[in-house]
C-alpha cells in the first residue's frame, strides 16, 4: 500500500528536521494499495528489452516479448531512431495484479491499459485475457518510449533544456495512431463527438487533458496530419520541438500553415468523413426511452417478480461511487420510479469495486442476482436475493484472479462466467452451486467473454476472438454445447460481435455488433438479432485451440440490425418478448434505455445479413519469443538506482540558514526505497560537523506488510512549540539527537490498516534561554488503527468517512524524566446531501498524560480557523469542525469549459463552525499564552478554488470567539492552500 | 579598476578562440572538403587506401550534436557546424580547438566554402544564411528569411540553398544580393541538400516526393519528376543519373537529362527510410532503418550485396578505395569491404552517428552524439598524435 505508506514516510522525512514529536502526527488517512501477491519475479533479456514476469504467466510474457521486439522493429522505421539502452518491460497477467504494482504509488483505475514511467524508463503492462489488446498496448507504450527518447535527444542535440515536451494530446494520440488501425472505441468516441457536437477544437485540446476523448481526438489528429500533410510530418513535429516552446508554433513551422488554418482543416476533414452518415443515424435519446440517464449506467438486466412487479437492475455511478441500482418499470418498460440503490459499492471490503463497464450482471428466474466485485486481491462472485434484499452467498476461487459476467443456468444450479487465472488467459468456467465444483469449459489463448446461458439449458452463447480473424481484434459469437462440449460459430466475419443474450424462448440471440465500412472505419455499435432456430448439431464445430477449416455444407444464418445509432449500444437484454433493454452511449454519457416494438423492427430491420458460418478460415495464433531457450531466466534481484538527488538551501529568521541534500534510490519494481538526507544548520565553519544532521532510512513495500526503518542524527537549533522543556514564548533550543526508528503498516483491507511505530533516541538539549541542559534516552511506541473510505472530488472528500485511533507510550528509560501515554481519536464523516453539496463533520480528541508530556497544537487554516499556527496548545484537547460545502461554479467540463483557460477546475463555497478546548491538568485552568482552559472557536464562510486540478486555494472569512463563544474576539480573513479536511 | 596583463592575455586568448580565420582560404587542395560530401554531386567517395584497422586518434567536444551533413576540411583544419548554431574549427593533426563562432540557433546543413568565404545556413532564427570572410574572420553579409534544413551549393560566385518552404534561392556570394528564386510548390519543404550536376544544373527534391532539375544560373525548371516517396536524406549523382533515397522504402534512379525514372529499388516495407547515399560510379551505397547497408548496381538497381547491422543507419556512407564506412544509431562505426560488404573493422562511439563523414589520406572524421568529433586513423603510418 505505497500510496498511504509513502505519504507517511514522506511526511516523516519532512517532519524530521523540525522535530521528533511523531506522536500527534503519527497517523495519516488514505486508502491502502495492497500487495496481495508475492510475485516470484523473473528477468529475461531479449535483444532490446529486459522482460520482468512471474512464472505463472510465462507464455504471456513470451508473447509480450515478441510484441515488444516487433514494435521496436517497426518503430525504428517510423522514428528513424534506435534506442541506446535496454528498456525494462514489466508484465502482469491481469489487471488485478497490475493494480498492485509499486512502480507507481497511485491507485490504478479500471481501464488503464499500461503506462510508461519516465524516471527509470519502465513500461508496465497487464495482459488481462486479450492478446490483440495486449499487443496493441505494448505497441502504444513503445511509441511513448521512442517519443520520449527522441524528444530528449532532439533537445540535447540542440543544447536546449529538457524541460519542454510535446503536449499530452499529441503523444497519446500518436501512441494510439502508431499502435494500430483505429478500433471501434475510437469510432465510438469520434462519432459521438461529431454527432452530438462536443468535438473539442484543436486550439482547446488542453480542456480534455487526460480524458479518454483526448486520446481518441489526438489519434484522429495524427491521422489527419498523416493523410493531409504526409506521414513524415509527424516525425518532423517531434524533430522540430526545439524550435519553439509553443507547440502551436511548432505545428505552424512544420505543417507550413497558420494554426487556425490547420485547426479548421482538421474539422473539415472530420466533417467530410462523418457528416454523410447524418441522414441515416438515430439518436438513442429520441428512439429509445431512458430508464436511467444520470451519470454512468451499464450492464442492465431485467426481472419480473411473481407479484407482477417489473424491475430493471444495472450497475451505475451517479455520484462518484459505483452501485447496483434498480428501477421499477411498467408493462411497456416505462420507468415508474427513480433509480434506487440496491447494493452500495466501493465502501466496504466485500464490494470493493464493480467492473462497471466490463462485467455483466444476471438475475435468475427466482430473483437471485449474480454479480462480481473486487474484494481483496481477487474478484468474487456474489449471489443477492432480490426478494429478501439479502446477500445470500459470496464465492471466492483460489485459482481465479479476475471474474466477469456471470450468467445463470435456467435450473439455477449453475453459473457460467468468464475468468482469468494467473496465466492471464480468459476462459469460460461453470460453477456448480450444489456441490461447489468449478468446471473450466474453455482452456486456450483466446478471449472468451460475455457468456449467456440459453433458456433451454443446452447451449451457452459467448463472444470470442477465437474466430479466424481474431488476431486482427475481431470477435464473433459462438455457442458451447453443454452436453458434448462442442463450440460452434454463430456469426462469422471481420466484425466485432459482443454481448450475446438469449430471447426468452431461446429462438434468438440479441447482440451488439460493429464492422468496418468500405473506408476502413468502424461504424456504430448497433443492436442486432440473429436467428438461433438452426443452432443444431449439424453446424460445424470449432476445435479448441487448433485449426478449424471446414468442408461442411453451407450453413446460412440470418441476422438483422435493429438500430442505426449515433455511436454505440452495449449489453442488450430481452425484457419479455417485445423489448430490448440496453446501454447507450450518447453525448459522453452512458444511459439505460429500452427499445420497443421488436416485432416491427425485425420485420423491417435496418439491415439484413445472411452469412455462411461454415466458411471460415483457419484459427490463428500469435508468435512468441521463447524466453529461457538460450539462457535460464534469472530471478529478480533488488538493485538500487538513483531516483532523485536534490539540494536545497533555506533561510529562516529563527533557525537561520539550512543547507542540505536528499538522495532517493529505489529498485526496478519500486518495492525497496532508500533515502539519505543530510543537512547542516551551522553558522560557521567551526560548527560544521557539530551541526550536521543526517538520516538513512529504508522502506520495503513488496509484501502486504510495509516496513520502514532507519537511523538518524539530528543536531541544530529547533523551534518546537510542543516541547515542554522549551520556553513558551520563544520555544527555540539546541538539540543533538541520535536514534533509530522502525515502522510497520499492515493493511487489513483496502480501507483499513494498522500501524506500529517505534523509535529510540538519545538527546541532549541546550535551552539557553532558561539555562537548562537536559539529556534523555527516549523510547516511543505507537499503535494506530486507520480506516478511510472517503470519496474525493476536486477540493477534498465529499462522501464516506474516515477515522483513526492511536495509542502510544513514551518514556525516558535512562533518567526517567519523561513518562507519558498518548491516546488520540479522529473521526470525519461526509454526508453527501446532493450531487454537489456535502456536509462534513470532524471530531477529534487527544490526550498526553504523564510526566513531562508533550503539548498538542491547533490553529491555522487547516483546523482551528481564525487562530494562528500553534496558537492553541495543551496536553489534552478536543476539537470539532463542521462544514457545509456547496458549488459556486462548476468548471470545466468538456461541454461547458468556461473557466478552463484560467486553469480553474472548481470554485466552491463553504460555511463553517470550528470549536476546540485545550488544557493540561485542570479543564478550566486558563493560560493565555497557550489559549488553554477555555473553549475557543470560529464561525464563518469561505471559498475553495481548485487550480489546474492540483492546487486548492482556501480563503476564509469569519469571526473568532473565546471564552466558550461568549466573547467575540475579532473578525479574521485567512488565505492558504490545501484540501478540505 | 586595475587591468593586469594576465587579464589582457586571457581576453585576447578568448577573443581569438571565438572566431574563425584562415591564412589562405582561397587556396584549396584536393584533400580539402569545401562542401558536404567533398563534391557537390555528394558522391562521398574519396580516394585513399589507408589500411584497417583504424584507431581513435583524438576526440573533440563540440558542445552540441550535428546535422546530417559531413564536416569540412580546409588547410588541415576540420570545420564542423553544430545544432547549437556554432561552427567549430579543430586542428586535424592534434584535435585541438582552433576556434569557434556562434552563428544562429541551429545549423542542420553543412556550411559551404568558396572563394575564401564560408556560407552557413540555419534552420530558424534571425540569420538563416550568413556569409563569413575566412581570411579576415568577419561577417560579410546575412540574410533573414525562411530557414534551411539542408546544405548549400556554391558555384560561379553564387551560393544556392533550398529552404523549408521549398523556395530555391540564389545569392551573390560577395554581397548577398538575391539573384533569383524558384518556388517548388505550396505546402512542401526541402530537407535534402541539393546537388550540383554538370556544373550548371541544380537537382532538388522535396518532402512531397517531387524532383526538379533547375538551371543554376536562372533557376528555370528544366524538368520535374515525381518520385516514389518523400525525400529527406542526401541524394547523389554519377554518370548521368541521380539517385534519390525516399522515406517510403525506395531508391529512385533518374536520368539527369530527362528526369525519367530509370529504375527503382523498392523494399516491401513502406515505412522503411533510406539514409543518405554515396556512390563510386559503379554502385550506390545506402544504409536504411532496417539496419542493412546495401550496394546497388547503378545501371540496373539490383542489390549487389548487403550487410546487416543491429541498428538504424541514416547517415550517408563514406566510400574509399577499398572500403565503405557507415555509422549507425547503435553508436557504432563500421568499415566494410567495398566489393563484398564484409565487415572488416568496427569501433564503438559515445553516441549515435547521424552525420556523414569526411576523410583524409590517413583516416576518417566522424561526428557523433552527443557532441563529439572523432578522428580515426590507420594504425599503420599515421602522422597524427594518438590519444
Amino acid at each position: 500500500m505505497p500510496k498511504a505508506f509513502t505519504r507517511i514516510l514522506l511526511f516523516l522525512i519532512l517532519l524530521f528536521p523540525v522535530g521528533l514529536s511523531f506522536g500527534q502526527y503519527g497517523y495519516h488517512f488514505g486508502r491502502n494499495k495492497i500487495q496481495y501477491e508475492d510475485f516470484e519475479w523473473k528477468v529475461m533479456k531479449t535483444e532490446h528489452f529486459d522482460i520482468y514476469y512471474y512464472p505463472e504467466m510465462l507464455e504471456l510474457a513470451e508473447h509480450g516479448a515478441f510484441f515488444a521486439e516487433e514494435a521496436y522493429s517497426e518503430l525504428e522505421h517510423r522514428f528513424n531512431f534506435s534506442l541506446n539502452h535496454r528498456v525494462p518491460l514489466i508484465f502482469y497477467s491481469t489487471n488485478l495484479h497490475f493494480k498492485q504494482t509499486n512502480v507507481t504509488s497511485g491507485f490504478i483505475p479500471d481501464g488503464v491499459g499500461g503506462f510508461f514511467e519516465f524516471l527509470k524508463g519502465r513500461v508496465v503492462i497487464p495482459a488481462n485475457g486479450n492478446l490483440s489488446r495486449f499487443r496493441r498496448v505494448v505497441r502504444h507504450e513503445m511509441v511513448h518510449v521512442f517519443t520520449f527518447n527522441k524528444v530528449l535527444r532532439v533537445m540535447r542535440d540542440h543544447r536546449q533544456p529538457s524541460d519542454r515536451f510535446l503536449p499530452l494530446w499529441f503523444t497519446e494520440g500518436l501512441a494510439e495512431y502508431w499502435s494500430g488501425e483505429p478500433d471501434h472505441q475510437h469510432e465510438m468516441v469520434i462519432r459521438d463527438a461529431m454527432f452530438t457536437n462536443y468535438l473539442v477544437p484543436l486550439e482547446s485540446m488542453y480542456r480534455i487533458r487526460g480524458s479518454f476523448v483526448m486520446y481518441k481526438q489526438g489519434e484522429a489528429i495524427s491521422r489527419f496530419i498523416s493523410e493531409v500533410y504526409g506521414e513524415e510530418r509527424i516525425l518532423m513535429l517531434i524533430e522540430n520541438i526545439w524550435k519553439d516552446r509553443d507547440f502551436r508554433v511548432v505545428m505552424e513551422l512544420t505543417l507550413q500553415e497558420d494554426f487556425s488554418v490547420i485547426a479548421d482543416r482538421w474539422l473539415k476533414w472530420l466533417k467530410l468523413q462523418y457528416y454523410p452518415d447524418l441522414a441515416e443515424i438515430e439518436v438513442p435519446s429520441i428512439i429509445a426511452d431512458g430508464l436511467s440517464t444520470e451519470g454512468f449506467n451499464a450492464k442492465p438486466n431485467y426481472h419480473r417478480f411473481p407479484d407482477g412487479t417489473r424491475k430493471v437492475y444495472f450497475v451505475g455511478n451517479h455520484r462518484g461511487l459505483s452501485n447496483v441500482f434498480e428501477v421499477e418499470v411498467g408493462a411497456e418498460m416505462q420507468p415508474l420510479s427513480e433509480p434506487k440503490v440496491v447494493i452500495n459499492g466501493e465502501r466496504s471490503d466485500n464490494f470493493e469495486s464493480f467492473h462497471l463497464f466490463e462485467s455483466r450482471i444476471s438475475v435468475s428466474s427466482q430473483g437471485k442476482l449474480a454479480f462480481v466485485t473486487k474484494s481483496g486481491g481477487k474478484d468474487v462472485l456474489h449471489i443477492y436475493d432480490l426478494n429478501t434484499d439479502r446477500l445470500v452467498a459470496t464465492y471466492r476461487y483460489d485459482d481465479l484472479i479476475a471474474v466477469y459476467s456471470p450468467s445463470w443456468s435456467p435450473d439455477e444450479e449453475r453459473i457460467v462466467f468468464t475468468a482469468i487465472k494467473a496465466s492471464g488467459f480468459s476462459d469460460l468456467f461453470v460453477y456448480h452451486l450444489d456441490d461447489g465444483v468449478l468446471q473450466q469449459i474453455t482452456a486456450d489463448r483466446y478471449d472468451d467473454r460475455d457468456p449467456s446461458w440459453s433458456p433451454t439449458g443446452d447451449l451457452i452463447a459467448f463472444s470470442s476472438d477465437r474466430t479466424y480473424t481474431g488476431n486482427e481484434g475481431h470477435y464473433n459469437l459462438f455457442t458451447y454445447d453443454t452436453d458434448g462440449g462442442h463450440i460452434r460459430y454463430v456469426t462469422q466475419g471481420a466484425r466485432t460481435d459482443l454481448s450475446p443474450t438469449w430471447s426468452p424462448d431461446g429462438s434468438q440471440l440479441a447482440f451488439i455488433s460493429t464492422r468496418r465500412d468500405s473506408t476502413g472505419r468502424f461504424g456504430a455499435q448497433d443492436v442486432w438479432v440473429t436467428d438461433m432456430d438452426q443452432a443444431s448439431a449439424r453446424e460445424p464445430m470449432v476445435a479448441q485451440g487448433s485449426a478449424n477449416t471446414f468442408d461442411a455444407e453451407a450453413s446460412w444464418r440470418p441476422a438483422r440490425r435493429l438500430t442505426s445509432l449515433v455511436s454505440a449500444a452495449f449489453d442488450p437484454v430481452w425484457a419479455e418478448d417485445n423489448h430490448i433493454i440496453f446501454t447507450s452511449f450518447e453525448g459522453l454519457g452512458f444511459s439505460i434505455r429500452q427499445l420497443s416494438g421488436l416485432d416491427s423492427l425485425m420485420t423491417s430491420p435496418k439491415e439484413e445479413m445472411v452469412t455462411d458460418v461454415s466458411r471460415v478460415g483457419v484459427s490463428w495464433s500469435f508468435d512468441k519469443m521463447k524466453l529461457g531457450v538460450d539462457a535460464e531466466p534469472a530471478p529478480y534481484r533488488s538493485k538500487y538506482k538513483l531516483d532523485l538527488a536534490q539540494g536545497a538551501v533555506s533561510q529562516n529568521p529563527i533557525l537561520g540558514t539550512t543547507g542540505g541534500a536528499m538522495l532517493a534510490f529505489s529498485d526496478m519494481m519500486g518495492n525497496d526505497y532508500l533515502y539519505l538526507t543530510i543537512f547542516n544548520t551551522g553558522t560557521g565553519q567551526r560548527n560544521f560537523l557539530k551541526d550536521v544532521s543526517l538520516q538513512l532510512s529504508r522502506f520495503k513495500l513488496n509484501g502486504r506488510a510495509n516496513l520502514g526503518y532507519g537511523l538518524y542524527r539530528h543536531s541544530g537549533r529547533r523551534y518546537d512549540v510542543t516541547d515542554p522543556d522549551a520556553p513558551t514564548k520563544f520555544p527555540v533550543f539546541f538539540e543533538t539527537v541520535y536514534g533509530g526508528f522502525g515502522m510497520v503498516s499492515y493493511p487489513l483491507s483496502k480501507f483499513t490498516r494498522i500501524e506500529l511505530t517505534t523509535s529510540l533516541n538519545w538527546s541532549r538539549k541546550d535551552i539557553s534561554f532558561r539555562g537548562v541542559e537536559r539529556e534523555a534516552l527516549m523510547i516511543s511506541n505507537y499503535f494506530s488503527l486507520v480506516r478511510d473510505n472517503a470519496q474525493y472530488w476536486m477540493n477534498g472528500p465529499v462522501a464516506g468517512w474516515r477515522a483513526s485511533i492511536t495509542a502510544g507510550y513514551t518514556s525516558d528509560i535512562l533518567y526517567s524524566n519523561v513518562s507519558y501515554y498518548t491516546l488520540m481519536a479522529d473521526v470525519r464523516k461526509y454526508f453527501r446531501i446532493t450531487q454537489g453539496i456535502t456536509f462534513a463533520s470532524w471530531v477529534m480528541g487527544r490526550v498526553n498524560e504523564g510526566r513531562e508530556a508533550r503539548l498538542f497544537v491547533l490553529g491555522g487554516s487547516w483546523d482551528l480557523r481564525g487562530f494562528n499556527w500553534f496558537d492553541v496548545r495543551g496536553q489534552k484537547m478536543w476539537f470539532t469542525s463542521h462544514e457545509l460545502r456547496f458549488p459556486l461554479i462548476n468548471a470545466p467540463t468538456v461541454l461547458a469549459p468556461i473557466l478552463a483557460p484560467l486553469g480553474i477546475a472548481s470554485l466552491r463555497g463553504t460555511l463553517f463552525f470550528d470549536a476546540a478546548h485545550a488544557w493540561n491538568t485542570d479543564y478550566y485552568e486558563k493560560r493565555q499564552e497557550l489559549r488553554s482552559g477555555e473553549t475557543v472557536g470560529s464561525i464563518g464562510f469561505g471559498f475553495r478554488l481548485n487550480l489546474f486540478g492540483a492546487f486548492v486555494l482556501r480563503y476564509d472569512i469569519g469571526n473568532r470567539y473565546g471564552d466558550g463563544f461568549r466573547t467575540k474576539e475579532k473578525a479574521f480573513k485567512q488565505f492558504f492552500f490545501g484540501w478540505n479536511f | 579598476m586595475r587591468i593586469r596583463i594576465p587579464h589582457i592575455v586571457l581576453l585576447l586568448f578568448l577573443s581569438s578562440c571565438q572566431t574563425i580565420q584562415f591564412e589562405n582560404p582561397s587556396i584549396v587542395s584536393d584533400s580539402d572538403w569545401l562542401v558536404d560530401g567533398q563534391s557537390q554531386e555528394r558522391t562521398r567517395a574519396y580516394a585513399f587506401d589507408a589500411a584497417l584497422p583504424f584507431e581513435e586518434a583524438w576526440e573533440y567536444n563540440a558542445a552540441a550534436a550535428f546535422g546530417p551533413g559531413s564536416p569540412l576540411i580546409l588547410e588541415g583544419v576540420i570545420l564542423a557546424a553544430t545544432r547549437k548554431g556554432e561552427v567549430h574549427t579543430v586542428e586535424l593533426s592534434t584535435g585541438r580547438k582552433r576556434g569557434f563562432k556562434s552563428f544562429s540557433d541551429g545549423i542542420e546543413g553543412s556550411p559551404a566554402i568558396d572563394n575564401g568565404r564560408m556560407f552557413i545556413s540555419s534552420a530558424v532564427g534571425k540569420r538563416t544564411l550568413v556569409a563569413w570572410d575566412l581570411k579576415r574572420g568577419r561577417k560579410l553579409w546575412r540574410y533573414k528569411g525562411s530557414g534551411f534544413e539542408s546544405g548549400l551549393v556554391v558555384q560561379d560566385n553564387m551560393v544556392i540553398g533550398a529552404d523549408v518552404d521549398a523556395v530555391v534561392k540564389a545569392f551573390d556570394q560577395a554581397d548577398g544580393t538575391l539573384l533569383w528564386t524558384r518556388s517548388l510548390g505550396e505546402m512542401t519543404s526541402v530537407q535534402s541538400t541539393p546537388l550540383l550536376v554538370n556544373l550548371d544544373r541544380l537537382f532538388v527534391a522535396d518532402d512531397q516526393g517531387n524532383a526538379f532539375l533547375l538551371n543554376v544560373h536562372t533557376g528555370d525548371v528544366i524538368w520535374e519528376s515525381l518520385l516514389t516517396g518523400p525525400v529527406y536524406e542526401s541524394a547523389t549523382a554519377a554518370d548521368g543519373l541521380v539517385f534519390v533515397p525516399t522515406t517510403r522504402g525506395a531508391i529512385d534512379a533518374l536520368d539527369l537529362h530527362t528526369g525519367q525514372l530509370v529504375w527503382t529499388l523498392t523494399q516491401e516495407l513502406s515505412t522503411l527510410r533510406f539514409g543518405g547515399l554515396a556512390t563510386d560510379g559503379k554502385h550506390v551505397y545506402a544504409g536504411a532503418t532496417d539496419g542493412l547497408v546495401r550496394a546497388v548496381d547503378v545501371a540496373t538497381g539490383e542489390v549487389v550485396w548487403s550487410s546487416s547491422f543491429p541498428d538504424v543507419i541514416s547517415a550517408a556512407p563514406l566510400v574509399t578505395d577499398r572500403h565503405i564506412f557507415v555509422g549507425s544509431m547503435g553508436k557504432m562505426i563500421y568499415g566494410l569491404n567495398r566489393e563484398t560488404g564484409a565487415l572488416e573493422w568496427d569501433a564503438e562511439l559515445k553516441g549515435r552517428v547521424k552525420s556523414a563523414m569526411a576523410a583524409t589520406q590517413n583516416g576518417i572524421v566522424v561526428l557523433s552524439e552527443p557532441r563529439y568529433i572523432t578522428y580515426f586513423t590507420s594504425s599503420e603510418g599515421s602522422d597524427v598524435r594518438k590519444k
